[in-house]
């Protein structure tokens, strides 16, 4: 997408955009001058956004080294009074939650969004958490829009609301109010002329005991402030079904839209109440709305967050409608809500019958799991190790993985992935379980995760005197989500050049002094440095740099160079031995011969090393290139 | 319109539902689905259930073998037997996508091939003069051209297609 078109057009033209996209649009109309992230699926794109307009639309932007820091910098900038925001997806707000556990109690001056893109179904995701549960945490207000156009119009809201009770605003989407594609009509630009300075006030910004007691009871003040901004909140809104109905549905955000589609689908009549100001949640409302109907449906994907609040709200006021929800069984506390699940719900809440298709898809096929791109470096670096664990003779090794495009060494032919849970623990857990049982441990680390957390826990090993292989595989990216830079990369967003830190001389640093720079498509090099940190005692840091194949093809079309490779059916002995353990998606077996598809073929050449072909039969074409 | 990333460019398949209508869910009800646009044979087959009865698919004949296959030491499975019990429940479309892409400007012209397939059925709610300007619009004037030469290419190569795939599938019910 040319994202400057989110500059170009002017109030009142529309534009199809990515629910992201409107945020980053959202961004820039409500005069935010500070924003920043670490990327993360599904809240990728609003950075990705950012990055090409932030220059021309004066706003600073940075790629954090992680999601705590890129959120100390927004609240560093909001309480020198501008507009900030700072995202990322669920569970950075983990790695950032320490921030919003402070900041809650000190408040505010520019106004300032914390955006949350949560993934219920795990898209691309270890959980589903559900993050509205921050918001009782920290007792800040949270918004939820449903679709593009209220992504961007709520974010506006969200400033508004932020400075005028001088508090953080929680901001939650879902991958399927992020990635879902709408027409957003373009509304003006606030210019801020305001510059960026520093007033002290040292009782309220300086976190400790003394300040945060009678801090503490000020933000419970304005949390009630708040119930009253919610209940008269324009966000809330009723679709009152054409009939007089005895049914109502309360939901909020992407289970809004498919209950919408699955209310017209079953043909009942029922009022739906959609809630985009979800905490404090609007008590008026849902009381009238819970008085006015003999039985309410709570509609919400995950966790009954909005259900437990309505059952309070019925509670407190002595309400006896009949509520349904995720606690008596009639909606599912886990995946994201399809049409099915509330067409099944309500069909077991009203007693009425919907006939419902079960098929979908073919589990009989060939699966297609995600692989290692054609020409990526993690590939011939799990081979490399999977070869070297095997010559060594070693039995019992333990794969420590991590956060990445490179988790998908777990897959086959590859099986190198034993443990795997969040941004930075290969190499904490991979400590614990060497010095729990004794065995070899090997951890793998990609360079913007070590960056992102894994430094403080490789530190921790050096320490405490752990045995480890960590292998860094350095692809010069945050690959993963959209080849967005890391503090490894010499260049920023923009492509613009920019201060790197060396990761080696941070190891070295450290202490450890088996440090090996390997170049993974060096098959040999490669193996022998494993190999050797195999037999070796202490701690072993082998980085395998090599640039992301993706950065590289794209690289190399704009210079119009494309090399191929063939296979020689003439040489080829038929091993398998490519198609079985390297395992490269442009190398298949058709009509009983070993083919290299063009089409897909990277130009790499690590499939032409006798370490995967043998027979010498792979090599190198010229190709022609418009 | 939803898109599911992160694994787009990672050869895993990578599904896009688009409704159109007075419509909130990006998702579509399983087996409801008007048209496929399927830029693999396999993936074709994988989503097949999830249209409704006289639905019409429209399938990229290149073949992507997956690497689950070779690892097995096994092929493709036989395009036939990919489609074979559906052929009467549903309006199967082969188009020789990748051969027209070469031809009009390139590999990467895939997706106007099959849009322009896809438009020549009559399904989609948009005019020609529409698609065009999109076309223009969203890819700027250096790769428009081949586009949209693209695009015409995949909407004439129905017209031919039709005939013959009729003929197949009368041969293999």
């Amino acid at each position: 997408m040319k994202a400057d078109r989110l500059l170009s057009k002017t109030s009142g033209e529309e534009l199809l955009l990515l629910g992201n996209e409107a945020i980053a649009r959202g961004v820039v109309e409500a005069g935010v001058r500070f924003a920043a992230t670490y990327p993360g699926t599904p809240s990728s794109e609003v950075g990705e956004s950012l990055a090409s307009i932030s220059d021309k639309a004066g706003i600073y932007f940075e790629y954090s080294i992680n999601e705590k820091v890129a959120a100390e910098i927004a609240y560093g900038a909001s309480i020198s009074g501008l507009r900030s925001i700072v995202f990322m997806k669920h569970v950075g707000l983990n790695v950032a939650s320490d921030v919003l556990n402070s900041i809650n109690y000190t408040g505010i001056r520019g106004g300032m969004v914390i955006m949350t893109a949560d993934d219920p179904s795990m898209y691309s995701s270890q959980n589903e958490q559900d993050n509205r549960h921050y918001a009782e945490l920290t007792h800040l207000p949270m918004l939820e829009p449903s679709s593009p156009q209220e992504a961007k119009d709520f974010l506006i809201y969200a400033f508004d609301l932020s400075e005028k009770y001088s508090i953080p605003v929680i901001f939650r989407t879902t991958t399927r109010i992020s990635h879902l594609r709408g027409i957003v009509k373009i509304g003006s630009v606030r210019n801020s002329d305001r510059t960026g300075k520093f007033v002290p006030d040292r009782n309220r910004f300086v976190a400790l005991p003394s300040n945060s007691y009678r801090l503490k009871q000020e933000l419970i003040h304005k949390e009630e402030l708040l119930k009253g901004a919610s209940s008269e909140s324009p966000l809330n809104s009723i679709d009152a079904s054409s009939s007089h109905t005895e049914i109502g549905i309360i939901t909020s955000g992407a289970a809004y839209n498919v209950t919408y589609d699955a209310v017209k689908y079953t043909g009942i009549a029922a009022d739906i109440l959609k809630i985009g100001f979800t905490n404090p949640i609007p008590n008026h409302l849902i009381t009238e709305f819970l008085q006015n109907h003999r039985m309410v449906l709570v509609s919400e994907e995950l966790d009954p967050y909005l259900e437990a609040k309505v059952r309070n709200v019925a509670q407190i006021n002595g309400i006896d409608t009949d509520i349904r929800g995720k606690i008596d069984g009639t909606f599912p506390f886990s995946h994201e809500y399809t049409q099915e699940t509330v067409i099944r719900a309500i069909s077991s809440a009203t007693g009425s019958t919907h006939s419902l298709p079960e098929e979908t898809l073919d589990q009989n096929l060939p699966p297609r799991p995600p692989v290692f791109c054609p020409g990526c470096p993690h590939r011939d670096m799990y081979y490399t190790v999977r070869r070297a664990v095997k010559m060594s003779g070693l039995k019992e090794v333990i794969y420590s993985s991590d956060i990445g495009c490179y988790s998908l060494g777990l897959y086959e032919p590859f099986g190198e992935a034993d443990t795997m849970i969040e941004m930075g623990s290969s190499i904490g857990v991979g400590q614990g379980m060497a010095l729990a049982t004794g065995q070899t441990v090997i951890s793998f680390i990609g360079d913007s995760t070590f960056f992102h957390s894994g430094i403080p826990s490789l530190i921790n090993a050096y320490r405490n005197g752990s045995r480890m292989i960590l292998i860094i595989l350095d692809n010069g990216t945050t690959a993963m989500t959209g080849q967005e830079p890391n503090p490894g990369v010499p260049y920023d967003q923009e492509g613009k050049p920019a201060r790197s830190v060396s990761m080696e001389s941070i190891v070295k640093a450290i202490g450890i002094d088996n440090v090996a720079i390997v170049d993974p498509y060096d098959l040999k090099t490669s193996l022998k440095e494993v190999i050797a940190a195999i037999k070796r005692d202490g701690i072993s840091v082998i980085i395998a740099r090599r640039e992301c194949a993706i950065i590289r093809d794209r690289e190399m079309r704009k210079k119009h160079q494309v090399t191929l490779y063939t296979v020689d059916q003439e040489k080829c002995g038929l091993c398998y031995n490519c198609v079985e353990n390297f395992a490269c998606p442009a190398i298949n077996l058709t009509d009983g011969k070993i083919v290299i598809n063009p089409a897909l073929c990277d130009g790499c050449g690590v499939c032409a090393e006798p370490y995967v072909c043998p027979f010498q039969a792979i090599k190198e074409v010229s190709q022609d290139v418009k | 319109m939803s898109e599911i990333h992160g694994l787009s460019q990672r050869g895993g398949s990578v599904s896009v539902d688009v409704r159109t209508g007075d419509i909130r869910s990006p998702i579509p009800l399983c087996s409801a689905l008007d048209l496929l646009l399927a830029f693999e044979p396999l993936e074709a087959a994988r989503f097949r259930r999830c249209l409704r009865d006289g639905a019409s698919v429209l399938v990229s004949d290149e073949k992507l073998p997956p690497i689950w296959l070779g690892i097995r030491r096994m092929e493709y499975p036989d395009m036939r037997s990919l489609f074979g019990d559906e052929s009467e429940r549903l309006k199967v479309h082969i188009v020789p996508a990748k051969e027209l892409a070469e031809s009009s400007g390139g590999y990467r012209m895939i997706n106007s091939v099959m849009l322009g397939a896809a438009f020549s059925l009559g399904v989609l709610e948009v005019s020609i003069d529409s698609i065009e300007k999109s076309i223009m619009d969203v890819l700027g004037d250096r790769n428009a051209t081949a586009n949209l030469r693209a695009f015409h290419m995949g909407a004439q190569s129905m017209a031919l297609k039709e005939t013959e795939y009729m003929e197949q599938t009368r041969k293999n019910p």
